[in-house]
């Protein structure tokens, strides 16, 4: 027992005099730092984006299938939802040009224009809102573009266009090309 | 089976919708983007109580006062397009819209009448104007 103490004892002192308390917490305190900082990098933000993305919706992309129709129906960034303010019905069991079942179109709606990446092309794009059933807001997007303030009504996307239907409520909004806008 | 058919149906509207657009006129495209979606597609909407232009609005023409009145109605002084734009886009609303009830001696609108407009619009009296006119249609016609 007393050999098994020394023997103990003389590793212990050797382990001491070799190293320092100081290089120990450096080398704690390096990892530390690093683990906090390794995620700001952004490579490592990029791909954390991207899974949470996914995990927060909890919808598989969607396509249109489309010829010179790209990008996912079920996110803001689809190209025609460049005006939209929001919910997308195409995460709320319609589709990005129809309405869910049990809800109705509205006759009226605002009209913008947005640019196809395909084709580089504006299209003429008509905002109907789906009106008479639960609010759904699986994908609640805020974009502007062509939307004009409240003072220009028929070009603004705050408004609920849920009129000429039976409900007032507001359900999701759907965004259906109308035609290839001309240049200015 | 009718999943398949609404699909079908969907796609052609789609495919009808880029191809219609190639032939699109500078007054169907303003009438598109400013118009329509309060009017309707065919002049037809009244969801907020906006006038019906389809097989109506012609009938303007054929009164006193009723040609200053359109180019005067809040709708059309407001509407961000140049005068002289707006004055092609009336004749076409009047030519597709409501041809039947067109004047024969029918003038194309000019931009000096749409500028007109925006110097005297009917911003508070647009309704009661509207049924003094639509009094006297109803005695002509």
């Amino acid at each position: 027992m007393g050999q098994f103490d020394k023997w103990t004892e003389n590793i212990t002192r050797k382990l001491a005099s070799s190293s320092s308390r100081r290089g120990f917490f450096t080398k704690v305190g390096k990892l530390a730092i690093g683990s906090a900082v390794l995620p700001t990098l952004p490579i490592a933000r990029a791909a954390a984006q991207e899974g949470k993305k996914e995990k927060v919706r909890g919808i598989e992309p969607v396509t249109t299938g489309i010829e010179n129709d790209p990008g996912d129906i079920t996110a803001c960034d689809y190209w025609r939802y460049c005006g939209i303010d929001g919910n997308l019905c195409s995460c709320c069991g319609g589709s990005h040009n129809t309405c869910p079942p049990g809800t109705e179109m509205s006759q009226i709606a605002w009209v913008g224009t947005c640019r196809n990446p395909s084709d580089n092309r504006n299209y003429i794009i008509s905002y109907n809102d789906c009106c008479g059933g639960p609010t759904c807001e699986n994908c609640f997007c805020v974009n502007s573009q062509s939307d004009r303030p409240v003072t220009r009504p028929q070009s603004n996307n705050d408004i609920i266009w849920c009129f000429g239907t039976e409900s007032q409520a507001y359900t999701c909004t759907v965004g259906i090309v109308l035609g290839v806008a001309l240049d200015d | 089976m009718t999943r398949a058919l609404v699909l079908t149906v969907l796609l052609i509207n789609f495919a009808n919708s880029f191809a219609s657009a190639e032939g699109l006129t500078r007054e169907r495209y303003n009438w598109m983007l400013n118009c329509q979606g309060c009017h309707g597609a065919k002049g037809q909407a009244t969801a907020i109580d906006t006038p019906v232009l389809y097989k109506q609005v012609g009938r303007f023409l054929n009164v006193e006062g009723g040609r200053k009145y359109l180019v005067s109605v809040p709708g059309v002084v407001n509407a961000p397009i140049n005068d002289a734009e707006k004055a092609d886009l009336f004749t076409w609303i009047i030519n597709v819209l409501d041809p039947e009830h067109k004047p024969a001696d029918f003038k194309p609108f000019t931009e000096e009448e749409m500028t007109w407009g925006r110097n005297n619009p009917l911003l508070i009296g647009a309704q009661k104007r509207r049924k003094e006119l639509l009094k006297l249609m109803d005695e002509i016609e």
